[in-house]
């Protein structure tokens, strides 16, 4: 396999091996809890469990897939992410961790995972998680991230599987709930993920990623993330009417859709992306103009934990009151 | 930068005690990588006899699968 990299200082062997942190950081850990957090909504909302351990030892596996999806991620990026103020302190630009070591740890790492998935759960929910490592690591962060300003809308499959493998792995199955929960997902990625890009989008350019706002400008991305709010909200109140979702989660979907619409439209109406990127680093960082996406961004995520979270108190902690509509799941 | 001369490469001759100190701390950082690899083969192994052992009590009929 050949690396992108040439002449960042990832591609020098390390100076030391690095530490245990170095590690952790290449696992992405917070993508690695939002990915934790929907699969366990995923496996509490299926109807059907497996012993607590085993369940356990599944969710396990799930984000040790996701870590080192994570490393194979930063191990083929290192050269744009040395490029990119937000990611030039990962350990593989850094120097702390060299790309054969990044490599090495994402490839064990994910056969480790899919077979412990496959042991603990079942062979459904280990090939999804193995297909859905292949889909970022390979389709997503070599095929598409470089090449095409949809990156992130065929991409985001591969952050929507983990509440579908949580499904799989209590049920054995994907029925149409789970489907529902995978689309959440993969709807919510763009907005999400544009809505930081507008921001951010020196970064991206100075690294030449073809991110919405680089290859088609800031106008045509404050757009799409109103079209792409438009289509997530309904799919998010969706589960209300098969049943999965009961009235704790109607209110969830409901009202924090609607917050979402209104940020989105607020970015739609704004200027955010016109001025170039923040100076700053930093996720948050934002100059004037670009604070209704910074916004978005932000309440973005909370939005997601917020659908799950409604999920898992009605599915884990018995707070589930049905509306009457679908069949009970 | 200009090219070293034959003085100057004599006294920037490396110390021995510096990198013999460096020598020490990269087999001290290696064999805590090492270890950490090895408590990492453990704990699978664990993860795996754990498996195991709660498959085997569900086949037996010890719990309801």
């Amino acid at each position: 396999m050949t690396t992108p990299v040439s002449s960042a200082p990832a591609d020098a062997a390390t100076a030391a091996p690095a530490e245990w942190g170095d590690y952790l950081a290449l696992m992405k850990p917070r993508v690695m809890t939002l990915v934790v957090f929907t699969a366990f909504a995923g496996y509490v909302a299926a109807p059907g469990s497996i012993h607590p351990v085993m369940a356990a030892i599944a969710i396990f596996a799930l984000a040790l897939g996701a870590g080192a999806a994570g490393a194979l991620n930063m191990a083929y990026d290192a050269d744009i992410d040395a490029r990119m103020r937000r990611t030039r302190k990962r350990p593989v630009p850094q120097g702390k961790v060299s790309v054969s070591d990044a490599y090495g740890f994402g490839i064990v790492g994910a056969a480790l995972s899919v077979i412990l998935m496959a042991l603990s759960a079942n062979y459904v929910a280990a090939g999804l998680l193995a297909f859905s490592i292949f889909f970022y690591a390979v389709i997503y962060t070599m095929g598409l991230k470089r090449r095409t300003p949809q990156n992130i809308v065929i991409g985001g499959a591969a952050g929507a599987f983990p509440p579908m493998i949580g499904w799989a792995a209590a049920t054995g199955s994907i029925s149409m709930d789970a489907v529902i929960l995978f689309a959440i997902i993969f709807l919510w990625t763009p907005p999400h993920s544009w809505a930081l890009a507008l921001y951010k989008s020196g970064d991206y350019a100075d690294a030449s990623v073809p991110m919405m706002p680089v290859a088609k400008g800031a106008a045509r991305t404050r757009l799409e993330i109103l079209i792409y709010s438009l289509i997530l909200v309904p799919f998010a109140v969706a589960p209300v009417f098969t049943g999965l979702g009961g009235a704790l989660y109607a209110v969830a979907s409901v009202g924090g859709g609607a917050l979402f619409l209104f940020m989105a439209v607020r970015v739609w109406q704004s200027k955010a992306g016109e001025a170039g990127s923040a100076e700053d680093g930093a996720l948050y960082a934002v100059r004037k103009g670009d604070r209704h996406a910074r916004d978005l961004f932000a309440y973005s995520i909370g939005y997601l934990a917020l659908l799950f979270a409604a999920l898992i108190a009605e599915h884990g902690l018995g707070a589930h009151i049905a509306l009457g509509f679908g069949g009970a799941s | 930068m200009s090219e070293p001369t034959v003085q100057d490469a004599s006294k920037t001759k490396p110390d021995p005690s510096a990198e013999e100190q460096a020598r020490r701390e990269f087999v001290k950082a290696r064999d805590r990588r090492n270890k950490m690899i090895a408590l990492g083969l453990v704990a699978f192994a664990a993860l795996l006899f754990t498996i195991t052992a709660i498959r085997l009590y569900q086949n037996t009929g010890g719990a309801a699968g």
